[in-house]
């Protein structure tokens, strides 16, 4: 067989061929995107929160601001008052608010000491050993040391890929 | 900063701003599982504890695990779900300017009424009284206002004031005013007709038949402040008799 000395090139005429011209757009078109990201990214700063191991809060704290949800589970609040029938539409609804919320507070109460279905049969169902083993085996758990700092959330993890923020 | 151990249930724990509480004493309600509600005046701290940060009397409530700082002060600070008196300062197209007493003037949508469509809008002047319900309030904005119920959509008590006087008091009085079975009120009640209206905010609006009346109710309604319930009676008592 003898040798082809020349190489197997493309001729010019086929690069200028309309199919040859899409292929290279697309790869040139990649390589724009690619080096974009990596500028892009670079630009980017991200913390790495996988290195900070922050502890889980000790309690889970929530907030209320007023000071009549404090004492709604004792007194009633109502603004509007009348006396000796001055006004008597305020009159009437004023104690109809003081009773509603008398009745929210008893129905309130009863249903704390109620226990539902689910939770008797559970109970029930247990036997004392069962019980036993199960609470000796809670308390040799290791527990993580805790705070009340209020981590930020952790990130999905993206390792060294390209993490855009949240626009 | 202080530590504070705690004390019996029937003694009054007394907090300055820097008190730490201790963390086994807000256990003690701990079946829902290290849940806590702080209530005003109390916030935790960068090293992972609670501190109180007003002064007052350190309460709590079994339901919730709530603990809070019963305090006073005359300066209203927004809060949801408050009913508050205001004066409406301005006017746009579509809110009310109402202060309140707070350090921003609060905004009352202008449908904001029970049964107000565009075509038919209450129509309020500078100057009117409203009483309004707080729905939305963060330190960051504005506070909006409501006047209606907004579970049901009926005015219930809220709305315009009109006649009446107004009062300012501390927001600790306030509070204790809204307790339908308010001894000063009752008894007061029992002598002379008239209505009220008390605002979280400090303000109270009353309205009698002559002024005389007002007076007598402004004043007993001032003086209660420190009063216990054996001077209360005493103080109505010797006002009413002067009448």
């Amino acid at each position: 067989m003898a040798e082809i000395p020349h190489k197997t090139a493309l001729s010019g005429k086929l690069l200028t061929m309309k199919f040859m011209q899409r292929q290279q757009e697309q790869e040139t078109r990649d390589k724009l995107v690619k080096e974009q990201n990596r500028i892009v990214t670079e630009a980017h700063w991200v913390i790495d929160q996988t290195a900070v191991d922050l502890p889980k809060p000790k309690f889970q704290v929530d907030y209320e601001p007023s000071f009549l949800q404090m004492t709604a589970t004792e007194r009633s609040s109502v603004g509007r008052m009348s006396f000796q029938k001055f006004n008597s539409a305020v009159e009437k609804s004023a104690s109809q608010a003081a009773g509603e919320q008398q009745l929210e507070r008893e129905l309130k109460r009863q249903r704390q000491s109620e226990i539902s279905d689910d939770e008797m049969a559970k109970e029930m169902g247990r036997s004392n050993k069962a019980k036993k083993t199960k609470e000796a085996a809670k308390s040799s758990q290791s527990k993580k040391p805790t705070t009340n700092r209020r981590a930020p959330p952790k990130p999905s993890g993206g390792g060294g890929k390209f993490m855009k923020p949240k626009e | 900063m202080a530590s504070i151990t705690t004390e019996e249930e029937s003694k009054l724990l007394i907090v300055l701003p820097g008190d730490q509480l201790p963390e086994s004493g807000l256990m003690e309600d701990s079946s829902a599982a290290h849940r806590l509600t702080l209530g005003p005046g109390l916030a935790p701290m960068d090293d992972d504890s609670i501190t109180a940060v007003k002064a007052g009397i350190l309460k709590h409530n079994a339901v919730g695990n709530r603990w809070w700082v019963e305090s006073n002060q005359r300066r209203y600070v927004a809060a949801q779900g408050e009913s508050i008196i205001g004066v409406v300062t301005g006017k746009s197209a579509e809110h009310y300017k109402v202060d309140i007493g707070a350090s921003q003037p609060a905004l009352l949508g202008v449908l904001a009424f029970e049964g107000a469509t565009k075509r038919n809008k209450p129509n309020h002047n500078i100057g009117d009284l409203l009483y309004c319900r707080v729905s939305m309030a963060n330190k960051d904005m504005e506070a909006e206002l409501e006047c209606m119920n907004p579970t049901t959509g009926k005015a219930d008590g809220f709305g315009e004031l009109k006649g009446g006087f107004v009062i300012k008091i501390s927001l600790g009085l306030a509070r204790r005013l809204l307790d339908p079975k308010n001894l000063v009120l009752r008894l007061l009640g029992q002598h002379i007709p008239f209505e009220m209206a008390v605002g979280t905010n400090g303000k109270v609006w009353v309205n009698s038949a002559n002024a005389q009346h007002t007076i007598l109710i402004c004043n007993a309604i001032r003086n209660s402040e420190y009063l216990n319930s054996a001077e209360c009676s005493a103080m109505v008592k010797s006002l009413v008799e002067k009448m």
